[in-house]
């Protein structure tokens, strides 16, 4: 990621424009926690929640990301805004890691309110420490804001870019193991499964779970999230046309 | 022989399978205030995109300031507001003046500045959602000017203005050009027309005149620029002879090719 002064710039003024939404910010920060709640009283105890909860702890917020992310260029491109900032010297992908800076300082809080409530209201047990778990929570966030902004740019309006959650993002967590272990799958689904983008923040968080510090498992599943995020950002900005006819 | 600000050759644009621009060819003098009239739908828009660099051009050439129009180097030069001023709602002016200095590279008190030559400097920490029209659009020119651009490109600034503002704003506009700033701008209002050094009316993609606002006024026999303005466009064969009778004005200095170019290839009147 580049952090030149224009990305800096274009991250804080996405972020000033949320702070004028309290409402959406209430609900980007909090709405993870929320849900992982219901998630632990789905279960009848904390033991029967840690395997389904610990990858809700990086997926509520990796899929918040990326619904807040899917519109992002679009509504720029919709109001306006995007052919006034393409005629200044910001590039494209100077754009896009603008919204996900904006979007590190977001998980930032997410992850933290998320962490805190797993761990002190649902009781998660984990063989790694909070902190780690809440970093990755995070790192599952920046994650989301990615896909999403690759999502936006290849959208062409908001309609468009809403297909992609029961599209794209539902079946991931059906197959990802959130729902029903992935090993009782049938052989297919488990194929499909290895190539998911969100398997490695459910893989991630399983290994989070299982190992103290997470293992190998986790270095890869890090691994592969950072590398999706740089192929997405740079995706996202290509598809971003300066030139329309 | 001064390279001028703007030069266009053979542009051909098409827009959703419409050709808007039929090859185009013309230049303009740095430090001139420049305007683009016509009725709607003749392609003033689409024009001012292709100088900017943000238009889609099937053949044809626009450089500006000697570089291809768009280009990196040239985002840091040229000003750009567009015909629906839009900015950040949830932002103050203040602090979208500030956004857009910060992505030019310009300093705070650039955004100041500028905030204030627009006359918005009362309503600095307004929402930009809570302004009303004839301010959104300043704001926007705010946005624009305080890159300090070299080339300023305007699509209808004045649309909503009062009289007072559109004086002052057209007086800021003089003041730029004798800078050494170039300016071209859409306008519809006939009586700021008057104001420009130049003025390039278009129709159905082509220049039907082309001329100092004076000699556009005598050519079409008529002091009302209104008036000139509808019997040249009603009247084809008149805009031939308001070209042919602008053979030379001050606002297209010596060396400044500033021709149209008429559709069947032939160069009209200019040289």
């Amino acid at each position: 990621m580049i952090f030149t002064r224009i990305t800096l710039a274009i991250a804080q003024r996405a972020l000033r424009e949320l702070r004028r939404e309290p409402r959406s910010f209430v609900f980007l920060v909090g709405a993870p926690a929320l849900l992982l709640c219901v998630v632990r009283y789905v279960f009848n105890s904390p033991e029967e929640f840690a395997g389904t909860g610990a990858m809700m702890v990086g997926v509520f917020p990796a899929f918040s990301m990326m619904v807040v992310g899917s519109i992002m260029v679009v509504r720029e491109r919709n109001r306006g805004t995007l052919e006034a900032v393409l005629a200044t010297p910001a590039s494209r992908l100077e754009l896009v890691c603008g919204y996900l800076a904006a979007a590190v300082t977001l998980a930032f809080f997410q992850a933290l309110c998320t962490t805190a409530v797993a761990f002190g209201v649902c009781d998660l047990d984990t063989a790694s420490p909070i902190w780690l778990v809440g970093l990755v929570a995070m790192l599952s966030g920046i994650f989301g804001m990615s896909l999403g902004l690759a999502v936006s740019a290849l959208s062409k309006n908001e309609g468009e870019a809403s297909h992609f959650i029961p599209g794209a993002m539902v079946p991931q967590l059906l197959i990802s193991g959130c729902f029903w272990p992935v090993a009782e799958m049938t052989s297919w689904l488990r194929t499909v499964e290895g190539y998911l983008p969100l398997s490695a923040v459910t893989r991630s968080m399983t290994a989070l779970r299982e190992n103290r510090f997470g293992g190998m498992s986790l270095v890869y599943s890090v691994i592969a999230m950072l590398a999706i995020i740089a192929v997405s950002q740079v995706g996202a900005a290509a598809s971003i046309r300066r030139r329309t006819a | 022989m001064s390279m001028p600000a703007i030069q266009v050759t053979d542009l051909v644009v098409r827009r959703g399978g419409r050709l808007v621009i039929d090859g185009l060819s013309f230049a303009i003098a740095p430090g001139t205030v420049t305007g683009l009239l016509g009725p709607s739908g003749s392609g003033k828009t689409t024009l001012l995109r292709c100088v900017v660099g943000v238009q889609k051009v099937c053949s044809g050439e626009v450089r500006v300031l000697g570089q291809p129009a768009g280009c990196a180097p040239l985002r840091q030069e040229v000003g750009y507001v567009t015909q629906s001023p839009n900015a950040y709602a949830d932002l103050t002016v203040e602090e979208n003046v500030r956004h857009f200095a910060a992505l030019y590279g310009r300093p705070k008190q650039a955004a100041t500045a500028a905030v204030a030559r627009v006359g918005l400097t009362d309503a600095a920490k307004q929402l930009f959602r809570t302004l009303s029209g004839g301010q959104r659009a300043r704001a926007c020119l705010a946005c624009a000017l305080v890159a300090n651009p070299r080339v300023l490109v305007l699509d209808e600034p004045t649309a909503g203005q009062d009289p007072v503002l559109r004086r002052e704003l057209w007086q800021y506009f003089a003041k730029l050009a004798e800078t050494g700033v170039t300016i071209l701008v859409s306008s519809h209002v006939m009586d700021e027309a008057a104001r420009c050094d130049r003025l390039l009316l278009m129709r159905d993609g082509e220049f039907i005149a082309d001329d100092a606002p004076a000699v556009i006024r005598a050519s079409a026999g008529t002091d009302d620029l209104d008036e000139a303005f509808l019997r040249l466009v009603e009247a084809p064969q008149l805009a031939a002879t308001a070209s042919l009778n602008g053979q030379r004005t001050p606002a297209t200095p010596a060396g400044v090719a500033a021709g149209p170019t008429a559709k069947d290839g032939s160069r009209a009147n200019y040289r």
